[in-house]
């Protein structure tokens, strides 16, 4: 739980309500994180480029600009993890700010915990190299070079799609993939008609990797949003 | 535009009561004319002896002259020619006889009649020039005042008014105005403006106009099966409506009239389609005004009332974290209390926001193919804690299918009811979550085995901001209101009995397959 980091990651808070400002300061310091602030999205971008922070927090409903106008142009420059938090609490907001490369979403109101679980998700993402080999979470093991997944000690058939599919949640751990991300990633199409699809495979995958398919918990169901692969303490090598 | 020559009046002439420019009927004014002839004669055997019957000739040619002022040409002609021969047989040596003796008598006669018959031809030519001018005049201004009128009303009702009234002045008829309604048919009644009030027979002729753009009815070639004639309301490239006219008499409209009708007409379009043409445009700028007003004020409304609720909920789990100085155990307790008190403002404000949402029609269902398993278990997932202490068995049908549904409405009632259900039930009972397929729905039940629902709040449990007689403390009586909204929006149906085997069953049905268009997201 208390996991220090060292050096020290910078958070950048992009939030028009000086309250919340404080208060999400009070428990990122307490827990180990350096702390930037801004009041509005053009402070915001300044600050991001003057303090190049390690990771953002974005509040959508900005006095000045649109939160997810702010999004896009962090992301034309900086890969940093950005959190959108909102009281905006309705799906299509939650899709739009992870279409736009958002790495997570955490509605107002919100506990602290969840936050910081969030943050060290998201920073932990941050770290990993792309070119990993082998991945394992709790009773879920995959080699890439072998293309092998075990489920404990045992092996698992895995189709190609289906094995795609894990990949791609695996590249993307602890991340939200919104319908659409992973309909054009695996199928490379926009048609949300083809959600059913996604639906079936996403039901023989949990048959198969799943301790428990009736009560998942490696690939859990963001509603109306997409899936998350939720890595506990993952090791990746 | 179609032209009034389909009009045909019961004569060419322009002569009826309405005819302004004609005073009196052709018989009066031949009898008018041989009466004035006979005043001149009378009034030449009195100034005869006196001024010698060679003056007396102009004495008739004053009568003549003054009759051309009022009469038109015959009557005209018909006292040029009396008063010739009147003058010749009265007063012309010898008297009482048509022959004349003097050769100078006979030149003068001639002259007489040839100068009377130009004077009154002349009288007249310049009385009907100055005719066709007072015409021109009068359907300039009938015309500018019509349109005056158009333009200075400010909707299609009051501007429809106003050509009614307008038409039913000046051509003394009863008017009726009729518009076709959305389905582009005219519709069963006529506007309300006008007097005249039509049956079936004139609505099927006012129909065939609007089909035909022609003129039908009395005093038309096509249908003069009705009293009313019927006329097209049209601009250049289409019909907008129909103007039905019941003439105060028999006899149809002048050539004139008919010309100040198409004028009349031309005008009441256009004026038509541009009151429509802006109606439209200020409609959907008010429809995108009032839409974005109601989502500017449901932003700001959630926004300021849930960011001080985050901010207490921070703030409170703060106090929890601090390490450097651990709380008491009644401390804890009190800080429990505020979690706990926040987590219902919360709940609270997001029902009430919700049920807003839903009763501005604002909630668009987003259809997709779901798994109503995956869907049962986030819900399940969600709830845990409301429903720590009962016993939850599941009954989902083994070969449940894809389903067409919103997954975030149907997951938000489903969530209500089982909170609903935690809420309401003691501890210990047991709750059974179902799904399967039932005909063309599919059925997701609720199940406890609670006390059930009073009797009489089963009608009203759906209603808004009810509570029943037995509710406990807390909740306003809006939980299962959006709970029936999320579903009604999805165009399923809630209902709710009580088993007989004890406790409360809801049944949420939702339909299976959708028609193409409900499958867009």
């Amino acid at each position: 739980m208390n996991i220090e980091t060292s050096p020290k990651s910078k958070v950048l808070i992009i939030d028009d309500e000086s309250q919340m400002r404080r208060l999400l300061r009070a428990s990122l310091e307490r827990h180990g994180y350096e702390v930037a602030e801004a009041a509005n999205g053009k402070q915001g971008l300044d600050e991001a480029v003057r303090q190049q922070p390690d990771m953002v927090l974005l509040d959508l409903g900005l006095p000045d600009t649109d939160g997810i106008e702010v999004l896009k142009r962090l992301r034309e420059w900086t890969k940093a993890p950005i959190i959108v938090i909102s009281v905006r609490y309705h799906e299509d907001e939650k899709i739009n700010a992870l279409d736009n490369g958002a790495d997570d979403y955490v509605t107002k109101p919100f506990g602290p915990r969840e936050l910081l679980a969030r943050l060290r998700v998201a920073e932990r993402h941050r770290k990993v190299s792309t070119a990993t080999t082998s991945f394992h979470c709790g009773h879920l093991s995959v080699d890439f070079e072998t293309r092998t997944v075990k489920r404990g000690d045992q092996k698992i058939k895995l189709t190609a799609t289906e094995y795609s599919i894990l990949r791609l949640f695996i590249q993307h751990a602890g991340k939200v993939l919104t319908h659409g991300q992973i309909l054009r990633a695996i199928w490379g199409t926009e048609d949300m008609e083809k959600t059913g699809y996604l639906r079936v495979y996403m039901a023989y995958l949990r048959d198969k990797l799943e301790q428990n398919p009736s009560e998942p918990t490696l690939l859990v169901t963001e509603p109306g949003v997409g899936y998350r692969l939720v890595i506990d303490e993952p090791v990746l090598h | 535009m179609p032209s009034t020559s389909e009009i045909v009046g019961c004569n060419g002439a322009p002569v009826s009561k309405r005819n302004l420019f004609a005073p009196g009927s052709i018989a009066s004014q031949y009898a008018i004319a041989v009466a004035v002839v006979a005043i001149a004669t009378v009034g030449g055997f009195i100034f005869n002896p006196i001024i010698g019957p060679h003056s007396t000739a102009f004495i008739f040619l004053l009568f003549v002259v003054a009759l051309a002022l009022f009469l038109g040409r015959g009557p005209t002609l018909l006292a040029a020619t009396l008063s010739a021969i009147s003058w010749d047989y009265f007063f012309l040596p010898p008297v009482f006889a048509f022959r004349i003796t003097h050769l100078e008598d006979a030149i003068l006669l001639a002259m007489y009649f040839v100068v009377s018959v130009v004077l009154g031809q002349l009288t007249t030519r310049i009385r009907r020039q100055e005719a066709i001018e007072r015409r021109r005049e009068e359907r300039a201004t009938a015309l500018f005042l019509l349109t005056q009128d158009l333009t200075e009303s400010k909707n299609i009702d009051a501007m429809i008014e106003n050509a009614a009234s307008h038409i039913e002045k000046t051509f003394d008829a009863k008017a009726a105005v009729l518009l076709p309604d959305r389905t582009q048919r005219l519709k069963r009644y006529p506007y309300p403006a006008g007097a005249f009030t039509i049956d079936d027979r004139d609505r099927q002729v006012a129909a065939h106009v609007f089909a035909h753009g022609k003129p039908a009815g009395n005093f038309t070639l096509n249908m003069p099966v009705t009293a009313a004639m019927f006329v097209p309301l049209a601009t250049s490239n289409e019909t907008l409506g129909v103007i039905g006219l019941k003439f105060s008499d028999s006899c149809g409209p002048s050539d004139n009239e008919k010309e100040l009708l198409e004028d009349f007409n031309q005008q009441i379009a256009m004026s038509l389609a541009r009151l429509r043409l802006r109606e439209v445009s200020e409609k959907s700028k008010l429809l995108s005004e009032s839409e974005r007003l109601s989502k500017t004020l449901l932003n700001s409304v959630s926004h300021e009332i849930r960011t001080p609720i985050a901010a207490i909920k921070s703030a409170v789990t703060n106090l929890a974290d601090i390490k450097e100085a651990p709380l008491s155990a009644s401390q804890k307790e009190m800080i429990g209390e505020i979690q706990e008190a926040t987590e219902r403002l919360d709940r609270v404000v997001g029902n009430v926001l919700e049920i807003t949402r839903l009763e501005a029609g604002r909630v668009k269902p987003k259809i997709n193919l779901c798994d109503v398993r995956d869907l049962i278990q986030v819900v399940l997932k969600d709830v845990k804690n409301e429903l720590s202490a009962r016993k939850l068995t599941l009954a989902l049908a083994p070969d449940l299918p894809l389903v067409q549904l919103d997954f975030v409405l149907t997951q938000q009632a489903l969530h209500n009811l089982l909170s609903n259900v935690g809420f309401h039930t003691p501890a210990g009972t047991s709750v059974n979550v179902g799904a399967r397929v039932d005909g063309p729905w599919l059925l997701l039940t609720v199940a406890d085995s609670g006390p059930g629902i009073p009797p009489e709040s089963i009608a009203r449990i759906f209603d808004k901001f009810y509570r029943g007689p037995s509710a406990l403390a807390g909740g306003i009586g809006l939980g299962l209101s959006v709970t029936e909204g999320l579903i009604l929006a999805q165009n399923g149906n809630i209902q709710v009995e009580n088993r007989p085997e004890g406790g409360a069953l809801f049944s949420i049905r939702l339909p299976l397959t959708r028609s193409v268009a409900a499958h867009k997201p």
